[in-house]
Parts: C-alpha cells; sequence; structure tokens
C-alpha cells in the first residue's frame, strides 16, 4: 500500500513537474514557430503572386521589343560612345539637310534636376544654311530614336543673298 | 461487527488508491506520447521554416527579372518627364510662317525652350502694318504677351520702313510623343 502511494506521488509530480518544465516551455516554441511558419507562408504566397505578376510584364515587354529598343537608345548607358555617335550623327544629318556645319562642341554637362542618375549633354551647334533645310534638320532630329531636345535657336537673316547663319544649343540624354 | 467495517474501508481505500495509479499512469503515457508528438510537430514546423526561408529567398532569375522591371519602369518614367520637357521649335518656326504680316520681315530670332520666350527683330514697312502685326500675334491664343521696343525709323537710305523689336511669351507646350 505504501509502496503504491509513493509511486501515485511520484506519478503526480512527474505530471505536475513535466507539465511546467517540459510541456508550456515546449508549447510555447511551437506556438511562435507556427505563427512564424504562417507569417513566412503568407509572404511565399505573396512573392510568388508578385513574381507571377513581373513574368506577365515581362512577357508584355518582349512582345513590345521594337517599342523597348527606342527607350534604350533614348537613353543609352554608356556615355563615350553617345557622345561619339552623337557627333557622328550631327555631322551626318546636317551634311543631309543641306547644311553647313561651321562649329559643334559639348557646352556642358550635368545631372538632370529632376531625374536621379539621368545625365544631360548639351551640344553647340553652328550652322549655315536656308530655313526650309533647317526645319528639316530638326524635324529629323526630333524623330529620331535618341531624344533631342532644342534648348534655344538664334538666327541671323542674311539680307538680300547668303545663307542664315544659326546657332542651336541642343540636348541629349545618357543614362 | 467492527472487524467487518474496517474490511470494508480498506477494500474501498484499495480500489481508489488503485484507480489513481492507473489514472496517473495513463496521464503519464498520454503526456509521454503527447510530448513525442509535440517534438515531432516541432521538427516538422522547423524543417518548414527552413525550406520556406529557402523559398522566399531572391534566386538569381528573380533578382534578374525584377531588375529588368524596375529598370524599365525607371526609363519610362525618365523619357516621360524628358518628352514633357521637350520643346516644341516646329510649331513655333509654323506659329510665324502663319502670323507674319506680309508687309513685315524679321532679321533677327531667338528662342528659348526653358522660359517659351522669342524675342524678334525686324522692319515694317509702315506704322500700319506694324501695328497690324501686333494685332495678328494679339489674337494668337499661342502667345501670351508681346513687349515692343525700339522702334524707329529705318536709317537706310532711300527707304521708307520702320525697325522694330519685339518679345513674345509663348505657352507652346512640349513635342508631343509619335
Amino acid at each position: 500500500m505504501l509502496q503504491k502511494n509513493i509511486i501515485i506521488i511520484f506519478l503526480a509530480l512527474v505530471l505536475v513537474l513535466g507539465g511546467l518544465y517540459l510541456m508550456q516551455p515546449k508549447y510555447q516554441k511551437i506556438s511562435s514557430l507556427a505563427g512564424a511558419v504562417k507569417n513566412q507562408r503568407y509572404e511565399l504566397q505573396n512573392k510568388e503572386k508578385y513574381f507571377a505578376e513581373l513574368e506577365k510584364i515581362s512577357q508584355r515587354l518582349d512582345q513590345e521589343r521594337p517599342k523597348l529598343t527606342i527607350i534604350d537608345s533614348i537613353l543609352t548607358d554608356n556615355k563615350n560612345v553617345t557622345e561619339a555617335a552623337l557627333f557622328n550623327f550631327l555631322q551626318k544629318t546636317t551634311t543631309e539637310m543641306g547644311l553647313t556645319l561651321d562649329s559643334i562642341s559639348i557646352s556642358g554637362e550635368s545631372s538632370h534636376p529632376k531625374i536621379l542618375n539621368i545625365q544631360k549633354i548639351t551640344f553647340n551647334l553652328s550652322l549655315k544654311g536656308g530655313y526650309a533645310e533647317l526645319k528639316n534638320f530638326i524635324a529629323v532630329l526630333y524623330q529620331n530614336a535618341k531624344l533631342f531636345n532644342i534648348e534655344s535657336i538664334d538666327f541671323i537673316s542674311p539680307g538680300k543673298e547668303g545663307d542664315f547663319s544659326y546657332n542651336l544649343y541642343i540636348t541629349t540624354y545618357s543614362n | 461487527m467492527a472487524i467487518e467495517i474496517s474490511s470494508q474501508a480498506e477494500g474501498k481505500k484499495t480500489s481508489i488508491s488503485d484507480f489513481l495509479l492507473y489514472f496517473l499512469v495513463f496521464l503519464t503515457a498520454l503526456f509521454v506520447a503527447g510530448y513525442i508528438i509535440m517534438v515531432i510537430y516541432q521538427k516538422n514546423l522547423e524543417n518548414e521554416a527552413v525550406k520556406l526561408s529557402e523559398s522566399l529567398r531572391r534566386t538569381e532569375s528573380e533578382q534578374e527579372l525584377e531588375q529588368k522591371i524596375f529598370n524599365y519602369e525607371r526609363k519610362f518614367k525618365s523619357v516621360g518627364v524628358l518628352l514633357n520637357e521637350r520643346s516644341n521649335v516646329i510649331e513655333v518656326f509654323d506659329l510665324f510662317e502663319k502670323s507674319t504680316h506680309p508687309q513685315v520681315w524679321f532679321s533677327k530670332f531667338s528662342f528659348h525652350a526653358e522660359n517659351k520666350s522669342i524675342t524678334v527683330s525686324g522692319q515694317a514697312a509702315s506704322y500700319e502694318a506694324l501695328g497690324q502685326q501686333l494685332l495678328i500675334f494679339k489674337d494668337n491664343s499661342q502667345i501670351k504677351s508681346i513687349t515692343l521696343s525700339g522702334v524707329s525709323l529705318s536709317k537706310e537710305v532711300g527707304k521708307t520702313a520702320v525697325d522694330f523689336s519685339l518679345s513674345l511669351s509663348t505657352n507652346i507646350g512640349p513635342e508631343m510623343p509619335q
């Protein structure tokens, strides 16, 4: 009988102490772990939705490849390539349009005040030629895939004979 | 009689203690089984947490995809701003071609896109022609204000003309993308 009572007391103690020092901490650990896993599952779901959406956008962008090429050429990544190509383009276009390019120089380079990581490159062009030729040149410039902006234009009439003298400040951009 | 009562009470005590013992043994077994289940459950949760952390980590291809989209988003926004800033010089020329009086000619022209201002110098055949030119500009909705300056009779010999300078403020908008 005494032995039985000792076992009862021992088991009761085991249950009480086990509940306090084993079960309760384990339960708390599992609760917090389950909470964290639930959050991670939610995050994963969101991540999957997010990347599915990005994938759709990417597919749509790939379908619009020609337009993206224009966007890419507007903001060329390499500044040196841009300047060399621009000098060549401006020289070639002025000649093709029947204008005489007297001089061309880079008058300034600065960061765009409103857009981060965009560099403004301003060219100064001195040209000679007819008014119609200048208009054609500007039209070609504005139709070009590279974005040009005419900041200012000054010209003086030649009088009865001769060509107009133009002074243009043209800005273009690089990434 | 007293002996009988004592024997019955002892029997009851024995059955209660037996019941309590079996109940506690059952509870202990339940406790051990529950603890084992909890250990297994915790292990499973830990494994799942590790897998989820792995899945949540952005892979190289996901980073590339994200970079590609963000890059184009930034470019679209930038190009939008740049197109909005682009001056419409052709429209300025068209304005002058359509609005110049037949007896007025311009010898100097200056356009500044930043403040959309135009400064011109020229000659008019008469004060009347110059007045009509000003009225034509005034009636044009693309011209916000006109400032006339330096009006004088031409010094050219044998010619009656009026020299003048004009400053025009326009509201010619940006070149629309095609």
